[in-house]
């Protein structure tokens, strides 16, 4: 089974983008870090989204992300953050969906 | 279904930074190496005692350096109940519920509460410039560069650069074609075959799928299994 990760915004931006396109994560700041994909359009690029965490908790939140990254639901579909869904509650350490950058 | 293994690495560089010394409250300690810059965000009061911000969260730790407690003399620290009775030249752990934090022009600036703000936590520096030395130590890695997580996946090669250190190249996080994303580990001479067992161990056993594993934590000095190859620092270097 194919997984895809899904990323939403509070303004309404979203990323669906199958793991197996995920390059890597790298922190930014003490609160944000970048996650990288292949670019959407298969240019030899990359298409990224910031993740925002509680300040400080940085290895923490490189962990949650990526236990959440490597789960299996049954569906494939492994919401990493919906900023826009009151009902879904953040991954641990997990502030926020930043920028989706395609 | 397939599972990655998601490879953790952090780079070895010097955790500490002396802070600038002053008659006053302030904790200043500049921008520059080995921390690129100093923190942006602020820890206010009610931060500071409701037990929110970096501080708190163990991003970093904060000593004094020697505390002035000789009897006698008109420049001495004093200290709140936490801290009981503090020996003289005593390096002293800051509890984050001693200060708040801004950061500055080029630098960031803890703020000491006194004695009469917070009898609990407050510290009164010295009047004396020369006995207010503090050293902030990274308890984490918080920036570019500092530490990075890559998959399993995205391994292309792992290659030996001399008798005592070895070069992981990874497609590269800018998704580039001509460029790389590397981890070089230095680790005991001679010690390339152990390396090689532990990176196929990590990747290949099934109980390290479908997590993050942190493989050559330099920051920390912790390295994966027993370290058979005696891995001892870690350069990334990340397009």
């Amino acid at each position: 089974m194919i997984k895809f990760a899904y990323f939403e915004t509070a303004s309404n931006d979203a990323l669906m983008v199958p793991v197996a396109n995920y390059l890597g994560t790298e922190l930014i700041n003490d609160s944000s870090c970048t996650m990288h994909f292949s670019k959407v359009d298969n240019a030899l690029d990359k298409s990224t989204v910031v993740m925002n965490f509680t300040q400080g908790m940085t290895t923490e939140a490189l962990e949650s992300l990526h236990n959440a990254l490597a789960s299996n639901p049954k569906d494939g579909l492994i919401v990493m953050g919906n900023d826009n869904d009151s009902n879904f509650t953040n991954l641990e350490h997990i502030a926020s969906v930043g920028a989706i950058t395609l | 279904m397939i599972n990655d293994v998601y490879l953790y690495f952090s780079d070895d560089f010097t955790k500490t930074k002396a802070s600038t010394q002053a008659a006053a409250q302030t904790i200043t300690v500049a921008d520059g190496a080995p921390f690129v810059a100093m923190m942006d965000g602020a820890i206010t009061d009610a931060d500071r005692i409701a037990g929110v911000g970096f501080f708190h969260n163990g991003l970093v730790s904060l000593t004094m350096d020697a505390a002035n407690m000789e009897e006698g003399e008109a420049d001495l620290h004093a200290f709140g109940t936490h801290y009981g009775t503090v020996a003289d030249n005593a390096v002293v752990q800051i509890s984050p519920f001693s200060v708040i934090y801004a950061a500055g022009s080029g630098t960031g600036v803890f703020t000491l509460k006194t004695t009469t703000q917070d009898p609990v936590y407050g510290i009164d520096a010295s009047s004396t410039a020369g006995e207010n030395g503090f050293t902030l130590k990274l308890e984490k890695p918080y920036a570019v560069d500092q530490a990075i997580v890559k998959p399993a996946s995205q391994l292309l090669n792992i290659t030996s650069v001399d008798n005592n250190s070895t070069i992981l190249t990874f497609k590269p996080t800018t998704g580039d074609g001509a460029n790389i994303d590397t981890v070089e580990i230095h680790h005991t001479a001679g010690k390339h075959k152990e390396f090689a067992e532990a990176l196929s161990d990590v990747i290949t056993e099934p109980r390290n799928q479908g997590k993050m594993i942190k493989f050559a934590d330099g920051f920390n000095e912790l390295y994966f299994g027993n370290n058979a190859s005696g891995m001892d620092t870690v350069d990334l270097t990340i397009d």
